[in-house]
């Protein structure tokens, strides 16, 4: 069903988005910015699910690539988007019909949405990852058979390129390749695919689930009442019943840089009712584990939520802070993420963790205990 | 001898520390709307009363929550221009500003320019026609103060400094914040806080003026200081420049002079005034701060500030009734349908109703008729019921209960140190259940022994390239500087010790590129 959205959703879209970021995929703060100077208030913006894609549609792909961090100095103009666009749809001949992001977890929640504010084109609701991932073919995309080929990428400058490889995971390192080179951040269009062929591919509805999580977040008056909402709003998602790991204080906070990623670990001591309870949580620029002693409760790709109690709004990583009260929600991961070979790409032993997956639901025990 | 002052939002108070750290004397009187008189009162009741003559006060400190009223009413801000360099961009400034605060930013001009983080200029130079445009209009638009934001000015701040060469040649009264000054990376971020800083800076203009002529006049001839955010000392120079560095003093000063007052070192400070209630952590005699995203007003601001938890209630805090529904405040719904959901809407365009009576009265009902406080508070207590007195209370409890325990550190269960005129109420009702509680006995003069007892202070943020140098050889040159910065701020050279030393590897380049963010405080030679 589509809708349109607001204004004020922006707010509740660029929370929602870290929400459901499992701690990475950057700060929105300044493409909320962004998205609420150029959207029109009158008109909004349109969303549509992907039962509303038909045969004519071409979907594009919108979002950013690269630091997070550069981006919050680098402010963008808001025109990479669509020079990045109209590059892709000239080298392609073909106009986009729709756009959507590729992730949903983070800042790039928002980039679709800056470009269909000012173009005027809907944004499909859903995504290809429904969280995020460092990189293009670790997506439900790319499991079901959409090569994407080509993108074109914008820097900050205004410099464009086109990059096109047969195979997602060649492009991939393509980008990763062609980011540094264009200073650190890139934006792109791209991906293309037809409305039949995503209508089967995407993930779908994480737009709406994200603006419902932020609305929550938003008007909550109490921790309690957010996660009771949380936890209905998760129960009736792609997502599903999400699993409180524990409420309590974090301390013992680990981080160092490897090869250009942040990795690192924290503790959280359980305060009232998990008195005497401890989790240790690692990341590797997302929250990949949590671990009670020697048993894990929570693997990638399902979603951990480290909720800082007196914001009301998730911890990323470079947040993390010795003292914090936090609430740890772990998320089950849409099934096709859970899928052998995406599981190879995003799953733990990909990430470094010796254990073989096995669904939070399974792990942490049933039973919603708050 | 030290005098400090504390202007808060309902007291000024000051007091008199000797050298050796006595409490020699104190004043408090009701903050006046001008600041001014308020402090001249104290002032002369305090050298009168203890027969001090000016001449034997060598220093004088002095913390505020001024500018923060300043920012949140409106009043004596300057009107101000915004100028980025940077890749011209959509994004508007101000967004989720308090419109009152808004207004006061006139107009934005985006000059093309700034650096990519390597230092490549992201475009060419500027032209004269462009930049004698811009400065027709700051003349033309009479705005007094100007924000300079430049991308990646923390670590290429030469641009900035181009433009603020120009405008001062061009506009020698124009007051100039430039943006590489106040914050580190985050572009939004520091454009904020370098908009604020801009605005208050013909308030700190003028204060600064009139009390030099206020402790003249008092035969006070010896130098003095504001204190800042960390509750260190601000010299006037700064202070002129950077107001910004001050908003939170008021309360760096309560947390730092609570550590002082118990010789807690490491403690929850509770500080309970007329109108609002704030609790920090203090942690080595330091105040904690914000690592990432403070906010001020709600405002995201890459400003570091105090971490502090502010109630929206203090001793005199009006209470309301209306409907069995009781409200502390305009918007503290204590009963009704649900605590906490009754909608403060409905209270706005309607006439209140006369307060059944302040926070302090509701907490002595429930004192016996003889107990001293009662005794002293010398007026009736007005028409309470025991029932509402006793909601108020416990939901007055119950809240600080909780922002206290939100505040305790994951391992130890730190003591609880009760300041403010309005937390004498508190001992009595907040036992405290996992640790001490403490009310140190001048506990109404905290912040004002806070002022008195400020170091000499430096913060430092550098990101530093690794290409030539070890990490090591990097952080020494920062910490070399935050040295020279101090013994020329005047500090004793073997009091100076780093209160805070952290390597945040800055993602992308890693590696090559470190960011350091040091602390460091010293005594001040008086």
């Amino acid at each position: 069903m589509g809708w349109r959205i607001t204004g004020e959703q922006l707010a509740h879209i660029g929370l929602g988005a870290n929400l459901l970021s499992s701690g990475g995929g950057g700060d929105t703060y300044t493409f909320q910015a962004l998205a609420l100077s150029v959207i029109d208030h009158q008109r909004g913006i349109e969303v549509i699910s992907f039962g509303e894609l038909g045969a004519e549609d071409y979907v594009v792909i919108i979002g950013a690539t690269g630091s997070a961090a550069l981006c919050e100095e680098m402010i963008p103009s808001g025109q990479e988007v669509i020079t990045a666009l109209r590059a892709y749809e000239e080298r392609l001949g073909r106009r986009a019909t729709a756009v959507m992001p590729l992730n949903i977890g983070g800042a790039n929640a928002l980039i679709p949405l800056i470009l269909a504010a000012q173009c005027g084109l809907p944004v499909v609701d859903g995504d290809g990852m429904s969280r995020t991932f460092p990189e293009l073919h670790m997506s439900s995309l790319h499991l079901a058979g959409v090569q994407g080929n080509s993108l074109a990428m914008t820097s900050v400058s205004g410099e464009t390129v086109y990059l096109a490889e047969p195979d997602n995971i060649l492009l991939s390192q393509l980008v990763m390749q062609t980011t540094q080179d264009m200073g650190g951040v890139a934006y792109f269009a791209g991906l293309g695919v037809s409305g039949q062929a995503l209508s089967t591919a995407i993930i779908p509805n994480t737009l709406s689930t994200s603006c419902e999580l932020g609305r929550i977040a938003h008007e909550a008056n109490d921790v309690p009442q957010c996660l009771s909402d949380f936890h209905a709003c998760f129960s009736n998602s792609i997502y599903g019943r999400p699993q409180v790991l524990i409420r309590g204080k974090i301390y013992g906070v680990l981080r160092q840089f490897v090869d250009g990623l942040v990795e690192g670990s924290f503790h959280i001591a359980g305060t009232g009712r998990y008195e005497g309870a401890a989790l240790e949580i690692r990341y590797k620029n997302e929250y990949l584990s949590a671990r009670r002693g020697d048993s894990y409760v929570c693997l990638t790709p399902d979603l951990l939520l480290v909720l800082d109690e007196e914001r009301l709004s998730p911890c990323m990583v470079d947040e993390i802070e010795e003292g914090i009260t936090v609430t740890v929600m772990g998320i089950p991961a849409p099934n096709v993420l859970r899928t052998g070979e995406l599981l190879s790409y995003i799953g733990p032993e990909a990430s470094g963790i010796m254990e073989p997956y096995t669904p939070v639901e399974l792990l942490a025990g049933k039973g919603w205990l708050e | 001898m030290r005098m400090g002052i504390d202007v808060g939002s309902t007291y000024t108070a000051a007091v008199i520390i000797s050298e050796s750290g006595r409490l020699l004397g104190q004043a408090k009187s009701r903050t006046t709307a001008d600041i001014l008189s308020g402090i001249r009162t104290v002032i002369g009741q305090l050298l009168e009363e203890n027969g001090i003559e000016p001449q034997q006060v060598k220093g004088i400190f002095i913390g505020t929550t001024h500018l923060l009223n300043v920012l949140s009413h409106g009043q004596g801000i300057a009107d101000t221009a915004l100028i980025r360099i940077c890749k011209p961009s959509k994004i508007h400034y101000g967004l989720g500003w308090p419109p009152a605060l808004l207004e006061h930013v006139k107009w934005m001009e985006q000059i093309p320019g700034g650096f990519d983080f390597t230092g490549r200029k992201l475009s060419g130079e500027n032209d004269q026609p462009e930049l004698d445009r811009l400065i027709r209009r700051l003349v033309e638009s009479g705005v007094g103060a100007v924000a300079i934001v430049g991308t990646f000015a923390p670590l290429y701040e030469e641009e900035e400094q181009r433009m603020a060469t120009l405008l001062r040649e061009a506009l020698p009264q124009l007051s100039i914040s430039l943006s590489h000054q106040i914050g580190s990376v985050g572009f939004l971020e520091r454009e904020n806080a370098t908009l604020i800083n801009a605005m208050l800076s013909q308030v700190m203009r003028d204060s600064i003026q009139q009390l030099s002529g206020l402790f003249g006049e008092a035969q006070l001839h010896c130098p003095y200081w504001f204190t800042q955010n960390d509750g260190s000392i601000l010299s006037l120079d700064r202070a002129a420049a950077f107001p910004g560095f001050a908003v939170a003093s008021g309360i760096a000063n309560s947390l730092r002079g609570s550590a002082y007052l118990t010789g807690i070192p490491d403690c929850i400070v509770v500080d309970m005034g007329g109108s609002k209630t704030e609790v920090g952590l203090v942690i080595g005699g330091e105040p904690q701060e914000h690592i990432k995203s403070a906010r001020l007003l709600g405002i995201r601001v890459n400003l570091r500030l105090p971490k502090v938890v502010t109630l929206p209630f203090g001793g005199e805090t009006p209470v309301y009734i209306r409907d069995g529904e009781i409200t502390v405040g305009h918007d503290w719904p204590v009963s009704g349908s649900e605590a906490g959901q009754a909608n403060p809407e409905h209270l706005k365009g309607e006439p209140l109703e006369a307060a059944a009576g302040s926070l302090t009265e509701a907490f002595l009902r429930r004192l016996p008729e003889e107990h001293p406080l009662r005794r002293e508070y010398g007026k009736p207590l007005g028409h309470w019921r025991e029932v509402d007195a006793e909601q108020v209370v416990r939901r007055t409890i119950a809240t600080l209960r909780e922002t206290i325990e939100q505040l305790q550190t994951a391992r130890d269960k730190l003591p609880v140190v009760l300041v403010g005129g309005g937390s004498a109420l508190l001992k009595e009702k907040l036992f405290y259940k996992y640790g001490e509680l403490v009310q140190p006995p001048a506990f109404q003069l905290c912040t004002a022994v806070g002022a008195c007892v400020a170091p000499v202070g430096v913060q430092l943020d550098r990101i530093c390239w690794l290409q030539n140098e070890t990490k090591e050889a990097a952080l020494q040159k920062v910490k070399q500087e935050a040295i020279q910065q101090l013994l020329q701020d005047g500090a004793l050279e073997d009091s100076i010790s780093f209160v805070q030393m952290e390597e945040i590897p800055f993602d992308y380049y890693s590696g090559e590129v470190i960011r350091f963010r040091i602390r460091a405080v010293g005594q001040l030679k008086l």
